[in-house]
């Protein structure tokens, strides 16, 4: 998948934990400051692996925190 | 099968001794990785020899008394550093790894917090740290043992008994950075509890032999005693999950308990939601939770609601609605105090609202009237309880609200290093001590319910928070916040974080900006969502008389709006 496509992705998917629309999801911001707590930064990293099909550490979203710096990183890896 | 019996003090050594003995090269303790397989086992014997081994060093390098911090990954090798302090003498500090740059301080603070005279740790870990150099100069001075890589001759054999009323272990509660609170539980208490847990677990089912599944933090209480003393002490195998590995997919936790035949298994309220948000019918399949005879849940408010989907949803995989264990528990009585009858449905009774509300447990009048409370069972092994009116101090009848006191010998020894605290929580009376829990609830038909907690207490996530170190921060975002002008509390069920900061009138231009600011304060210092901000004038927040800001109506006039923000 591209950066793109990832980051889009994510984009939905944070919208969707926080009960918002798509568009208010501004993916340079921290998860964070997003509104997103520890926990449901983890099990975003658990859905991803379904996306991906691939393992991810959970820890992931905390060293890449933001939608914009996890796709990227995602993207290359 | 071991069993201890209640009162009966044992040497921890003793205890070892005995599982190596008997059952040898049975797994004691299995770690699971990611996919649920096996990443680490360590039998009986070999985990008595590690722990001799370990604590043949640990008695060479400190006092008897010497706070140790435990710094560890989930895993095996934080189940030997236990049992090694308590075999030795010597106070274990669980604590987490300071990997986490939001945990750092809090790991300061506490190390500092418990004098700590060492750090036991793996070569892993250490390693990691060495690279950080932000953490050497602060944890230089502290004597550092990999208790994977040391290398000792002839570990000792024989241990005495422990002194039973000495500090065993430093227990710190969760969520709160400014203050960490460390509850001291002698061996005694830990004891005890493990005599307690054991009577209420046999009730029914006198030869049941438990198989633990736990991805609870080991450094809590729950985790700790449900996943790494208590099965040693019964000679059952623990299965462990690393929490991480649970939150990104919780479906692992019953995955280990279908592959592995778990028995017992705990977790806080929020951990079953969480099963059945985030678990699919395609990820169970193919699972059996049969096995499962007792799902502990403890350790934050349990929803009648929750209990009840849980068993509906996962009855299809052969769970039972009699294995949910409703429990009440808290860290100042090391962990467990109340539950209900092993294999017994729980039992959830309604009670009249607006009777709640006037402190008594009444049935409800009309359909409307209606709230649902689930039983927390009854006090087992010596523990007793009371409930007092929070004024007075009066022991109430059946029926009646009150708050929560505790007495017997779970009870923790005070906290560490704090003595006015210790004396208001723990009270020694002429019918001995006697813990202030801080929770409100009541008898009824001899069973304990919990209707509110005292101290405005902040649980989202199983994490406890004091609004007051929320506010601290908050205010502390930008200097036109007013200082304590500022309330944190939380609104609904999952509780949602809701926080109304007074601003000084001179600012209202820049308000935008000062929210960004704050919650990107605020993100710093927490791990916590916050669900709404608002920022009123100067004056809007109800105070007492003396100045403090009346959380409770805060609440009250935030959710018939009454707070008008600035801002919008």
């Amino acid at each position: 998948m591209t950066q793109k496509e990832i980051e889009n992705w994510l984009i939905q998917a944070v919208a969707q934990i926080l009960d918002r629309q798509p568009e208010n999801i501004d993916p340079l911001l921290p998860f964070a400051q997003l509104g997103l707590d520890s926990g449901e930064a983890v099990a975003l990293t658990g859905d991803l692996e379904d996306l991906l099909e691939q393992e991810l550490e959970p820890t992931l979203a905390f060293e890449y925190p933001s939608i914009q710096k996890l796709s990227q990183h995602l993207a290359q890896a | 099968m071991n069993q201890i019996h209640a009162s009966e003090n044992f040497a921890w050594a003793e205890i070892l001794k005995q599982q190596a003995r008997q059952l040898g090269q049975q797994d004691a303790f299995v770690l699971l990785n990611r996919r649920v397989h096996i990443a680490e086992r360590l039998s009986f014997a070999a985990f008595a020899q590690a722990v001799f081994a370990l604590a043949t060093q640990i008695a060479a390098d400190f006092q008897p008394g010497d706070r140790l911090l435990l710094l560890y990954e989930p895993g095996i090798d934080f189940c030997i550093a236990l049992w090694a302090c308590l075999v030795s003498g010597r106070v274990a500090v669980p604590v987490y790894p300071p990997g986490d740059p939001r945990t750092r301080e809090r790991f300061f603070k506490l190390s500092k917090a418990a004098e700590a005279s060492g750090v036991l740790t793996t070569q892993k870990i250490r390693d990691q740290i060495r690279l950080a150099r932000w953490l050497l100069p602060r944890l230089m001075r502290l004597k550092w043992l990999s208790s994977d890589t040391f290398k000792t001759n002839n570990p000792q054999q024989e241990w005495p008994h422990p002194d039973y009323d000495q500090v065993a272990l430093l227990q710190y509660t969760s969520g709160s950075t400014s203050e960490p609170k460390g509850v001291m539980l002698s061996h005694q208490s830990l004891q005890a509890n493990i005599a307690s847990l054991t009577q209420a677990r046999l009730i029914g089912r006198e030869q049941a032999q438990e198989r633990f599944v736990s991805w609870l933090p080991q450094y809590h209480d729950m985790g700790l005693v449900s996943g790494v003393l208590y099965p040693l002490v019964l000679g059952s195998i623990s299965i462990i999950l690393s929490p991480l590995d649970f939150l990104q997919k919780p479906v692992r936790w019953l995955q280990a308990i279908s592959d592995y035949q778990g028995s017992l298994s705990c977790a806080p309220n929020f951990a079953y939601e969480l099963c059945l948000k985030r678990i699919s019918d395609q990820q169970m399949q193919g699972l059996d939770l049969n096995s499962w005879k007792l799902a502990l849940n403890g350790a934050e408010p349990v929803r009648p609601d929750t209990l009840r989907r849980f068993s509906e949803r996962f009855a299809a995989w052969g769970f039972q609605p009699e294995s949910m264990y409703p429990s009440y528990g808290l860290a100042e009585s090391t962990v467990f105090v109340s539950g209900g009858v092993p294999q017994q449905a729980p039992e959830i009774r309604v009670f009249s609202q607006a009777g709640l509300l006037q402190n008594l447990a009444l049935a409800p009048t009309n359909v409307q009237d209606q709230r649902e409370l689930v039983s927390l069972g009854r006090c087992w092994g010596q523990t007793r309880i009371e409930i007092r009116d929070p004024q007075s101090q009066q022991v109430l009848p059946e029926g009646q609200i009150g708050e929560i006191y505790l007495s017997g010998p779970s009870l923790g020894l005070g906290y560490w290093r704090e003595p006015e605290l210790s004396q208001a929580r723990f009270q020694q009376t002429e019918d001995g001590l006697w813990l202030q829990t801080g929770d409100l609830g009541f008898l009824f038909e001899q069973s304990l319910f919990i209707s509110g907690r005292h101290k405005d207490l902040i649980i989202i996530n199983g994490e406890n928070y004091s609004p007051s170190d929320l506010e601290q921060t908050v205010e502390q975002a930008h200097p036109d916040l007013r200082r304590g002008c500022g309330v944190a509390f939380s609104i609904g069920e999952p509780e949602k974080l809701i926080l109304v900061q007074e601003v000084r009138a001179s600012t209202e231009d820049a308000l935008s900006e000062i929210k960004v600011q704050i919650l990107a304060h605020f993100a710093q210092h927490w791990h916590l969502p916050v669900a709404d901000l608002l920022l009123v004038k100067a004056g809007v927040l109800p105070k007492t008389s003396s100045g403090k800001i009346q959380r409770r109506r805060c609440r009250a006039m935030y959710t018939k709006n009454k707070f008008k923000d600035l801002k919008s």
